[in-house]
């Protein structure tokens, strides 16, 4: 196992280098002319070119990079062009944001999709085509428009919730939570759609097999076999679309935190990659890359601890 | 020069704006309170909105964004009131040599920076000489040759040649003044200390989302300002700004089209038509004809002129946000003529004549960009120029990309909306720097308006740089379409002054009587 893990994280540090140096060289290669954005219509070619020298953008390319990849090995991410905060703190200001409507939008995605998926598998029938149908109709309907809706709704209308804006857990743990409910539950449709799928799928699986007729036969309560038994055996496959889930959902928070006005990583990431703010958007780079192997391990591990058949020798 | 303000301007597109609304850093409502004191201010605080902050806070690296937190932390010698009028700040008072290469302020004593550092004459000089080799104002302040301190209250600057858009410069962001201790260091980037009428809070702020601003009750006019503390969000999306405006997040905020008016009632909101902030229109810049041989012909420059119906334009296509004009002086300037305005009024026939007669009475045709700024106009531009031969190509230019091909001249001509600066001297000088005139053209005639117009006492600016904009014209440097004004709303709990300058300080928010 221990070998397993180093294998998989040194697998995990090429990765890494691979994909920075291809953000870093095709950012290049799309040469989004920074100093002229940053110096605007009316600067002058001698304004122009103090700012490329200022950022280091007048050195050659490799050693930008070069440059760039020793200071990641102490610590150091560089500045943003633009906002001229160090990135590595400014990664750290905006993870809180995003991190909790990410892990409140999971919360809700496994609890809903376990009802909807241990119901549409055990009722079946109208019950099942129904759920189905939820299902479906939150998988088409585009998020975005939930999320005008509901912002019409809760913030506007009844002003239950605030419209935009973040506030953190360490100011007030009550308006932290009223700040991210909506883009937490717009994030979430998605991810209900397709686990409360597999789900059912799996959990059908399980109730058609043998050891559920002989349990039923034994004069278990119907409430166990589906909870204890059959939905533990059908968590594998979906443990690994919830952990994935995961991933995608820092990707898919980019629209919720423009909508909500949320100070985190999807708006962060966007603004860098339209202005060329390369530090950024090496600094994310970076950060999703480790994200992905830790989280590919996790799921690995945790697959073999759910079922010994799978685990690596 | 200035004003390079990339979101700014793209903001002007879309609204012609200053991109100002309000959010609250909290939970959303706003504070009002009772202070016991009748006289007071009931509302505490002012909650706006940006949709991106100035990208560097220190001395001389202003180069884009949303200035009301720096302007709200830096003081500078001399500002511009909400009429647009030079105002003492710093400087109690100021005076031009008759030659106009000496420019002289008397510093108000008793001044001190919000870390407590004096500010005397010396302070004044550091960030001025800051200022001078900073890429976000060393081009405003070229004209400066020395910085001179006689004594601890008065700041001598010797001019290399008369410069009448300094002192509005020196009113601006290049004039900003900051504590000599944080002058190049990167603290000074993201938190500044200045001696401004706000102190940036670092509790408060979160770079990038939410600013605290609290008020310096040392500031030798804090009573003016109004409200003991400024949050401003940053909300890039102006749907958000919307919806944090009507559940009063936000206490101002400005609308990209009038028809989102009704969706803020007159019980709980005011609405308005803001000064005019931006000059829309198409910058005819190839006037020497390198890349459309065509635009070194006035007469071409004239007929294009000539083909443009400005009035359908600005009725159609963007009614209510501003007028017609075919100058690029702002409306509410000195140098403004509106009988200008009247010199190509929309004629086919005249602008047909002036194509033959220049030899292109079978037309050409031209590449220009399309940018967010100008897709509203592309479709009508192209047909209007159609009518006199012109057969014009649009290339898909991402905004990104758009000062880059600028500066290079890739274009001979482009529509464009430019910010007004709030002085006829520094928006003549915008239109004649920069991707506005990538070729430095010019010409005996207009160096010598312009040398008479710099030299001119400040009283007597309006009369000269409208000489100046009387030859912009007549020799069709410009086609200008649209002077665009920005329709804002606010809550009732306070009440705004539009101002000139469309960076303008935080005095145009007072709570509502």
């Amino acid at each position: 196992m221990l070998i397993f893990i180093l294998k998989r994280f040194g697998s995990g540090l090429v990765l890494i280098f691979i994909v920075t140096a291809m953000t870093f060289f095709l950012t290049h290669a799309a040469s989004v002319p920074v100093a002229i954005n940053l110096a605007g219509p009316n600067a002058t070619a001698e304004q122009i070119a103090t700012i490329n020298a200022q950022l280091g953008l007048d050195r050659p390319i490799m050693e930008q990079y070069t440059s760039w990849m020793s200071g990641v090995f102490q610590g150091e991410f560089g500045r943003s062009y633009f906002s001229s905060e160090p990135v590595g703190e400014a990664m750290a200001s905006r993870l809180p944001a995003t991190l909790s409507v990410v892990v409140l939008a999971m919360l809700i995605t496994l609890v809903v999709s376990v009802i909807l998926g241990v119901l549409a598998a055990s009722r079946r029938g109208f019950v099942d085509r129904i759920i189905q149908a939820i299902s479906t109709i939150s998988y088409v309907f585009p998020a975005i428009i939930l999320g005008i809706v509901m912002v019409f709704i809760f913030a506007i209308n009844l002003q239950w919730f605030p419209a935009v804006g973040y506030t953190p857990f360490s100011e007030s743990p009550s308006e932290w939570l009223s700040s991210i409910i909506l883009p937490a539950t717009v994030l979430s449709v998605g991810g209900i759609a397709s686990l409360s799928s597999q789900i059912r799928g799996s959990m059908i699986d399980e109730l058609g097999k043998d050891y559920i007729r002989t349990l039923r036969s034994r004069g278990v309560s119907e409430r166990s076999i589906l909870l204890r038994h059959a939905l533990r055996n059908a968590s594998g496959p979906a443990f690994t679309t919830f952990s994935l889930l995961f991933i995608s959902l820092f990707g898919a928070a980019l629209f919720v935190e423009k909508i909500f006005a949320l100070p985190g990583y999807g708006s962060y990431g966007y603004a860098a990659t339209i202005q060329g703010d390369l530090p950024v958007m090496l600094g994310l780079t970076l950060f999703s890359v480790i994200l992905v192997v830790v989280v590919n391990l996790t799921v690995d591990l945790v697959s073999g601890w759910l079922n010994p058949k799978a685990r690596v020798s | 020069m200035h004003q390079r303000n990339a979101l700014r301007l793209a903001a002007a597109a879309v609204a012609a704006s200053l991109a100002l609304a309000a959010c609250s850093s909290d939970s959303g409502t706003s504070e009002n309170g009772a202070t016991g004191d009748p006289a007071a201010p009931t509302k505490q605080e002012l909650n706006l909105s940006v949709q991106a902050p100035t990208a560097d806070l220190s001395v001389g690296n202003f180069t884009g964004g949303d200035t009301t937190i720096y302007l709200g932390v830096y003081d500078r010698l001399v500002t511009q009131g909400l009429a647009g009028e030079l105002i003492p700040s710093i400087a109690e008072s100021w005076e031009m040599s008759d030659d106009g290469l000496t420019l002289t302020f008397y510093i108000r004593q008793g001044q001190a920076f919000t870390n407590d550092e004096p500010l005397d004459a010396a302070a004044v000089a550091a960030s001025l000489e800051a200022s001078r080799v900073g890429p976000g104002s060393a081009g405003q302040l070229a004209t400066i040759e020395s910085v001179e301190t006689p004594d601890e209250t008065t700041v001598v600057l010797n001019l290399s040649r008369p410069d009448a858009a300094l002192i509005y410069q020196l009113a601006g962001t290049p004039g900003v003044i900051s504590a000599p201790s944080l002058l190049g260091t990167d603290e000074a980037k993201l938190n500044p200390v200045g001696s401004g009428p706000y102190v940036l809070s670092a509790e408060g702020t979160t770079v990038g989302a939410t600013y605290e601003l609290i008020r310096n009750e040392d500031h030798w006019n804090a009573d003016a300002y109004a409200f003991p503390t400024v949050n401003v969000a940053v909300i890039e999306d102006p749907t958000a700004q919307q919806n944090a405006m009507k559940t009063g997040q936000l206490d101002f905020m400005t609308l990209q089209s009038p028809d989102l008016v009704s969706q803020f009632p007159e019980s709980d909101f005011t609405t308005g038509e803001g000064n005019p902030q931006a000059l829309g229109g198409l910058f005819l810049t190839d006037r020497e004809g390198s890349v459309v041989p065509a635009l070194a012909d006035v007469r071409v420059r004239q007929a294009i002129n000539l083909a443009i119906d400005r009035q359908t334009i600005a009725e159609k296509l963007v009614p209510g946000v501003g007028s017609a004009t075919a100058q690029i002086a702002n409306p509410v300037g000195e140098a403004y003529d509106p009988a200008l305005d009247e010199v190509y009024a929309y004629d086919l026939e005249a602008a047909r004549t002036l194509m033959d007669e220049a030899g292109y009475g079978d037309g050409f045709s031209v590449t220009m960009p399309s940018t967010v700024l100008s897709q509203t106009f592309d479709t009508t531009i192209a047909q209007q120029l159609s009518d006199i031969g012109i057969t014009v190509e649009y290339e898909s230019v991402p905004f990104q990309d758009l000062y880059a091909k600028l500066y290079e001249g890739t274009y001979g001509m482009f529509w464009f909306y430019n910010g007004y600066s709030g002085s006829d001297a520094k928006d003549v000088a915008q239109v004649l720097s920069g991707s506005f005139n990538p070729q430095a053209t010019t010409t005996p005639e207009l160096e010598e308006l312009l040398a008479t117009a710099n030299a001119a006492p400040l009283d007597e600016h309006g009369e000269w740089f409208g000489a100046v904009n009387e030859y912009f014209v007549d020799e069709a440097w410009f086609a200008p379409v649209n002077a665009s004004t920005g329709i804002w709303v606010s809550s009732n709990e306070v009440a705004y002054t539009p101002p000139v300058v469309a960076d303008g300080s935080l005095l145009a928010w007072q709570p509502a009587s």
